[in-house]
């Protein structure tokens, strides 16, 4: 919340869209230093569109300015296309707090309010309007589609706090599902997490890939290997090349991208 | 330097250190050991409840008690949601790094301004400009005002201190930006508020000079009826008494009043650091 962004915008609808999200010459400027240049991707429901690529590249800056939150950030510029449902995310007007809902973020380090572990649940509600047997279940239904409900079933009033980081995490994507996204932006969620907590999310995600269109950055090659359906390498604020795992994997058009991928060493 | 030389200089600063905390610590000792000697004398039931007489020389304090509380009250009611404005304007809307400063240099001078100096405003801008008169309610402002600054500040730490992937958080699940005052920044800056109120309070509860001049008598002033109309308060009964030293009786209610006043500001000192200690453990 620190300042309100300079928008440069172009044309509000994407005309024919088929994909949930679709950019086009999307561009970011941090002050005068550009960030991502000429960006143009498209996400696909029932996949998981995994971005890989090395740190700094714009993996980041990408995925959090399609739920518009890197609009707080002082000298964010943004030219060029970014559309929801064929709507531009950064058209004059756009309700920014309902692309929001619509657009669900999970952060790499497990950000949990000092409240209880259903109060987590439910924080993106409106609490006043639900009642307390509607809030039981959507902590129920939402702790049971993460995986966590068995664990924490009995203590749903313990601080969210107590939980371990990877369940903290999986607790900060059951928040993201009760607000009903489209669409789970997740930003390195298992870089902060051990193996076994990693692998939890990564079934989770192969859960949910068929209700939501998933985004998912990592710079973990083999977790890329593992759960992606659609690879997008980015190197310095670029997409490199995209497309089906297997082919980028196995038959990449660029060197920078086989460099990347096989020796997970990247000198853009 | 060689090993010895750094090894005086170790002893040195550490003895400086240590006599400057015994020092201190002495002082303090010093302070409150006189006080309560001197006023655990005065202290009695009798003393603490009835109304004082003679100009304070004789009976009890219980009206000083009692206005002192309801000025700090009314403070507190005053001064409270404008700090809790200020601070959310502050830390959530002034961008302006220019603003900031400016606001910055308002809110420390007005924090060091000298007490008396807010005494002789009420003075003006009450008494001769507003035609008010005596009033305590007049006076509950002049503090409000005076301790504005301890709570914005308190107040603003505790917001800001607060990490950006809170809001963040906040702002990802779709909350606007009222909501997120309310359900994140309020809940987690209302420690630092009270805390600020309390210190705040602590030193307003002590003062004589703001309110001398606007809100207080001396003598003969029971509990207001209205806004207007003067208050007694511990401070300006132990002034009126320490005039009265040369009688015995006088200077050991002064004492005995001095020993109640500290009480309650250890008492509001307390619940500030308890407050401070909960504020710091929630995000730990």
């Amino acid at each position: 919340m620190t300042g309100k962004p300079a928008l440069k915008l172009v044309a509000p609808v994407v005309s024919g869209a088929t994909a949930l999200i679709e950019a086009e010459k999307f561009n970011v400027w941090f002050h005068d230093t550009q960030v991502l240049k000429d960006i143009a991707v498209s996400f696909d429901k029932g996949l998981i569109n995994c971005i890989v690529g090395p740190s700094g590249g714009g993996k980041s800056t990408f995925i959090r300015s399609i739920n518009r939150i890197n609009d707080g950030i002082d000298g964010f510029v943004v030219q060029g296309e970014l559309s929801f449902k064929g709507r531009n995310i950064y058209a004059a007007g756009t309700d920014v707090t309902q692309i929001r809902k619509a657009i669900g973020i999970v952060f790499q380090k497990p950000c949990v309010f000092p409240k209880s572990i259903s109060e987590n649940v439910l924080f993106g509600l409106q609490p006043l309007r639900i009642t307390k047997l509607e809030k039981l279940c959507v902590v129920e239904k939402q702790l049971k589609a993460v995986s966590l409900w068995k664990e924490v079933s009995h203590r749903l009033n313990d601080p969210a706090t107590s939980l371990s980081i990877g369940q903290q995490q999986r607790l900060c994507i059951a928040r993201t599902l009760a607000i009903n996204p489209e669409v789970i932006l997740l930003d390195e969620p298992t870089s902060a997490l051990d193996p076994v907590s990693t692998r939890a999310i990564e079934e989770l995600m192969l859960k949910l890939k068929d209700r939501y269109t998933l985004v998912f950055v990592t710079h973990n090659i083999q977790q890329a290997k593992r759960i992606a359906d659609k690879l997008i390498f980015i190197c310095e604020g670029q997409i490199i090349e995209q497309g089906d795992k297997d082919k980028l994997f196995n038959q990449p058009e660029h060197e920078r991208t086989r460099i990347y991928l096989h020796d997970e060493y990247c000198e853009c | 330097m060689n090993r010895n030389s750094r090894y005086a200089a170790n002893y040195l600063f550490t003895a400086v250190v240590w006599s400057a905390v015994i020092i201190c610590c002495a002082l303090l000792c010093f302070l409150l050991s006189t006080i309560i000697w001197n006023g655990v004398y005065a202290l009695s039931f009798k003393f603490l409840l009835s109304p004082a007489s003679g100009f304070g020389a004789n009976g009890g304090i219980i009206y000083q008690i009692t206005g002192s509380i309801l000025l700090i009250a009314v403070t507190a009611i005053i001064s409270l949601p404008i700090a809790l404005g200020v601070a959310i304007y502050k830390s959530e809307f002034l961008k302006s790094c220019r603003l900031q400063r400016l606001s910055n240099l308002l809110i420390y001078g007005l924090n060091g301004v000298p007490s008396v100096i807010f005494g002789i405003f009420g003075l003006i801008f009450f008494v001769n400009l507003l035609g008010a008169g005596i009033s305590w309610f007049a006076g509950a402002i002049i503090l409000a005002i005076m301790i504005l600054p301890t709570i914005v500040l308190s107040t603003y730490q505790a917001i800001n201190s607060i990490p950006t992937i809170y809001r963040e958080s906040a702002q990802a699940l779709g909350l606007d930006t009222w909501q997120i005052i309310t359900r994140v920044l309020l809940p987690q800056g209302l420690d630092g508020a009270i805390t600020g109120l309390l210190i705040g309070l602590a030193r307003a509860i002590g003062e004589t000079a703001p309110i001398m001049f606007v809100a207080t008598a001396f003598s003969g002033v029971d509990i207001p009826d209205s806004l207007n109309g003067p208050i007694t308060t511990l401070p300006t009964h132990i002034l009126a008494l320490a005039k009265q030293a040369t009688d015995a009786q006088a200077l050991q209610n002064a004492w005995g009043a001095g020993l109640v006043l500290l009480c309650l500001v250890m008492l509001l000192g307390f619940a500030a650091l308890m407050g401070r200690i909960r504020l710091k453990t929630r995000w730990q």
